[in-house]
């Protein structure tokens, strides 16, 4: 009896384990949506957006005033998608930086992989920032999906930049739990890091 | 006649407020104590900027009134257990309460007093609130509401006041929001937080005239985190880049700023706060803005501490 007892327990454990396992970043994800900014414009934009194709790179405004010139940038994007994802929930990337000429670089339906080629970026030369010291280098990414039929809203941001334009090879993971990095006291929910 | 009308100059205070946004997975996340523990999501909150806004310690006295009295009293009592279960209530109004009171403070001087704060994050009541002690602290028709930081600096570079035919300056301009190395991000946390982002690319849109004021220079001071450090590690930062820009003089702090003294009444009465409620959202408010300033926080430690001057280079 008491082994049947142990056995049941550790099976029910084990699942309730897999569940957590497989779903609990999902579940996670599910509690942080939030409403949009209390009135339909958002979504209005997006659709017009999405239905006259604009779902590329998007230009700032502001010309260069420094040296044009572009750069090629492959990103592998890991972490979860929200359920309904495809249907009416869209994503969308934003590279940040004074650097990079665009701000949005992705709407539409979430996908694992983007590869942005000839990004306009800005200069002090023509030489592409090499080196991940290179204050020219860093860029924040941002990724967010927005529920279109109940007008709300994910975001996944990072307090912190990442030398992006020299790496070129960029791995993008989020996270439904805030990263509590140890040592550094900052809380982030996006990860960056260089594609091997 | 030409030179009298440029002769003619009305100096402008401008405070600038950007959003707070929460963070609702932390208030979910003490639901789930097996994932985490309390005093990790503590940790992790204490560096964020200005979370711990309800501070313990203050003492409520020379109330006039029971029912402020009584509210001041349980917000002091009880504002970190309500704080605990909802993140909301003393964080979502500071860079308000802190753009009221630098109206009340630090427009000494100015001709007219400016609000200008992002919309982004607030519901309608708290906008309310937010225009109605602009109504009371600001010029008359000085309170504006605005969503992006493209409108952030038309507003700025406004050459005239509305039927006044001198050029407007800035005397001196107060920003209060979150900030990350090289952006003052005015809706950090908030969805599209990059239309309300102001780097130094924006800085140098700014009219560098608006900040000239009889061969003398504005001043300009960044109240959010990290203004004065770059990305890549260099004192400065945007903080220079604004002063480059603008010709201003700059104060602005390398490690985090910190908001906690923003309802803290200390030994003094706690009157005069209230709570607004709506949209599912309970916040902590004062008409007559924050009671306390912003000071410098302590991380990352590797930063040097201190609020710092920056003029143009």
């Amino acid at each position: 009896m008491t082994a049947i007892f142990t056995r049941k327990w550790f099976l029910v454990l084990l699942a309730f384990a897999g569940v957590i396992w497989l779903f609990g970043g999902k579940l996670l994800m599910e509690m942080d949506w939030r409403e949009l900014d209390f009135d339909s414009s958002d979504v209005e934009d997006l659709r017009r957006e999405l239905a006259s194709g604009q779902v590329g790179p998007r230009l700032k405004v502001g010309p260069c005033m420094k040296q044009a010139t572009l750069v090629n940038l492959d990103l592998r994007l890991d972490g979860p998608f929200p359920i309904g994802a495809g249907r009416d929930v869209v994503m969308e990337v934003y590279l940040q930086s004074d650097a990079v000429m665009v701000d949005r670089v992705y709407l539409g339906a979430p996908v694992r992989h983007l590869l942005l080629e000839a990004l306009p970026v800005c200069l002090d030369s023509f030489a592409l920032p090499e080196s991940d010291s290179d204050e020219a280098a860093f860029a924040r990414i941002t990724v967010d999906f927005v529920d279109l039929q109940a007008g709300r809203f994910l975001t996944f941001q990072g307090e912190d930049a990442f030398p992006i334009l020299a790496w070129r090879r960029v791995r993008v993971d989020w996270s439904a739990v805030p990263w509590l990095i140890p040592g550094t006291e900052s809380l982030s929910n996006i990860m960056v890091a260089p594609q091997q | 006649m030409q030179d009298d009308v440029a002769e003619c100059i009305k100096k402008d205070y401008v405070a600038v407020v950007g959003t707070s946004e929460y963070f609702p997975i932390l208030t979910a996340s003490t639901s789930f104590p097996f994932i985490f523990t309390r005093s990790a999501v503590s940790a992790g909150l204490r560096n964020l900027e200005g979370a711990l806004v309800i501070s313990g310690g203050g003492q409520v006295a020379q109330v006039p009134n029971a029912q402020n009295m009584e509210l001041g009293q349980r917000i002091m009592d009880e504002g970190g257990q309500i704080w605990n279960r909802n993140r909301d209530y003393g964080n979502k109004m500071m860079f308000a309460a802190q753009g009221i009171r630098g109206l009340r403070l630090n427009s000494g001087g100015a001709d007219y007093k400016t609000l200008i704060y992002f919309t982004a994050g607030y519901n309608s009541a708290q906008r309310a609130a937010i225009e109605a002690a602009g109504a009371e602290h600001a010029s008359p028709g000085r309170t504006f509401a605005i969503s992006n930081t493209n409108e952030l600096i038309a507003k700025l570079n406004e050459a005239a006041f509305p039927n006044d035919k001198c050029s407007r300056r800035i005397l001196r301009m107060d920003m209060y929001s979150h900030g990350i190395p090289d952006d003052l991000a005015f809706g950090y946390g908030g969805r599209n937080a990059s239309v309300r982002s102001f780097t130094a690319a924006h800085a140098t849109r700014l009219n560098r005239e608006r900040f000239e004021i009889h061969g003398s220079a504005g001043s300009i001071y960044s109240w959010a985190c990290r203004s004065a450090i770059s990305d890549g590690g260099t004192h400065g930062g945007l903080a220079q880049a604004i002063a480059n820009a603008t010709g201003a003089t700059v104060y602005a702090f390398s490690r985090r700023t910190e908001y906690t003294n923003t309802w803290n009444t200390g030994t003094q009465s706690a009157t005069g706060l209230i709570e607004i409620s709506g949209d599912g959202s309970l916040v902590v408010w004062h008409p007559d803005g924050a009671r306390g300033g912003v000071v410098g926080g302590t991380s990352p430690s590797e930063n040097p501490a201190g609020q710092f001057r920056f003029v143009p280079q």
